[in-house]
């Protein structure tokens, strides 16, 4: 596979940097439209351009932010933002660890810049690279890693300007954004779930209401989100099969 | 990691959207804690446009502007 594979190989010119920068391309809408979406929601959840500038540098993680910004508005504790950030990113060690073993080759510094700027996108790209080519080249990854990260921060930015712009978001309805995008991720992920499963995924979803609509009598809501959540999770694994 | 783990973080995403859009559709008035009638209606046919379309953008666009006229309207 390997010689059949090499014979293949596609390049811009010689220079794996720039064809990375050019492999990003086709996923760059995606990151803009959603970066631009947040960066709107950012400024309703009462965030200032800076601040969603710096959310958008340092957690750089689209669900994440999101999350970080609903669970700000209900006053959450830090430690309930940083916990949550933690576990909905946790996928990523699994993404990581289906690229590592590729990049075996390059320093432990190389292998850190491409584990911090990995998302869902760019694993698929480097993923669909490696069935293409059989390896990855570290100069490549970067050039796909920092294309996708500054367009991201920017439309992010352009996005929080963009609704700082806007004087009044609560009577246009943006500040709905918010719960629009987590429906559109919900129903997205139920999607990729195979049919057999889909049944046990939905009934997880109904207890979720359950679950919250119980738990809001009785804790403040970022509790309520939480628990209802661990718990939840757990009835998942304990029900399928 | 165990396989049990693996699974337990798989269900971790849908189980935070559907927690996070029930945090809002929830709400405590002096009755106790009720559905807001509003977000309800507007979230359906978002969701339904989610379904649709299979797109993050137009859901959003699509969830804004029915928002934005029922607060209108209403």
């Amino acid at each position: 596979m390997d010689v059949e594979a090499r014979k293949h190989i596609p390049t811009a010119g010689n220079e794996p940097f720039l064809e990375g920068i050019k492999d990003c391309v086709p996923t760059l809408l995606g990151y803009m439209s959603i970066g631009f979406a947040f960066g709107i929601v950012g400024i309703s959840s009462q965030l200032s351009i800076w601040e969603i500038a710096l959310l958008s540098i340092f957690i750089y993680a689209g669900a994440s932010q999101f999350i970080i910004c609903a669970l700000l508005v209900t006053g959450s504790p830090l430690s309930a933002i940083i916990f949550t950030t933690f576990i909905v990113n946790l996928r990523h060690l699994l993404l990581s660890l289906t690229l590592a073993p590729h990049f075996t080759r390059y320093s432990v510094k190389q292998n850190i810049g491409f584990g911090l700027l990995l998302t869902d996108e760019s694993f698929g790209v480097a993923m669909n690279k490696l069935a293409q080519q059989g390896k990855l080249n570290n100069r490549w990854m970067h050039g796909l890693n920092i294309t996708a990260y500054l367009c991201w921060i920017a439309a992010c930015t352009l996005g929080g300007i963009f609704g700082h712009w806007i004087s009044n978001p609560e009577a246009l309805g943006l500040d709905f954004a918010l719960s629009a995008m987590f429906a559109a991720l919900l129903i997205l992920s139920l999607q990729t779930v195979p049919k057999n499963k889909l049944t046990h995924r939905l009934s997880l979803v109904l207890y979720m209401f359950v679950a919250m609509f119980v738990l809001l009598h009785f804790v403040p809501s970022h509790v309520a989100v939480l628990l209802a959540t661990v718990l939840v999770a757990t009835i998942g694994v304990v029900t399928d099969k | 990691m165990p396989e049990v783990v693996l699974k337990w973080l798989s269900f971790i995403p849908i189980c935070i959207f559907t927690a996070l859009i029930a945090e809002h559709l929830f709400i405590h008035t002096t009755a106790g804690v009720t559905i807001h009638w509003m977000y309800l209606a507007v979230l359906v046919p978002t969701v339904l446009i989610a379904i649709w379309t299979k797109s993050l953008s137009l859901t959003v666009l699509v969830g804004v502007m029915l928002m934005g006229t029922a607060r209108w309207l209403f």
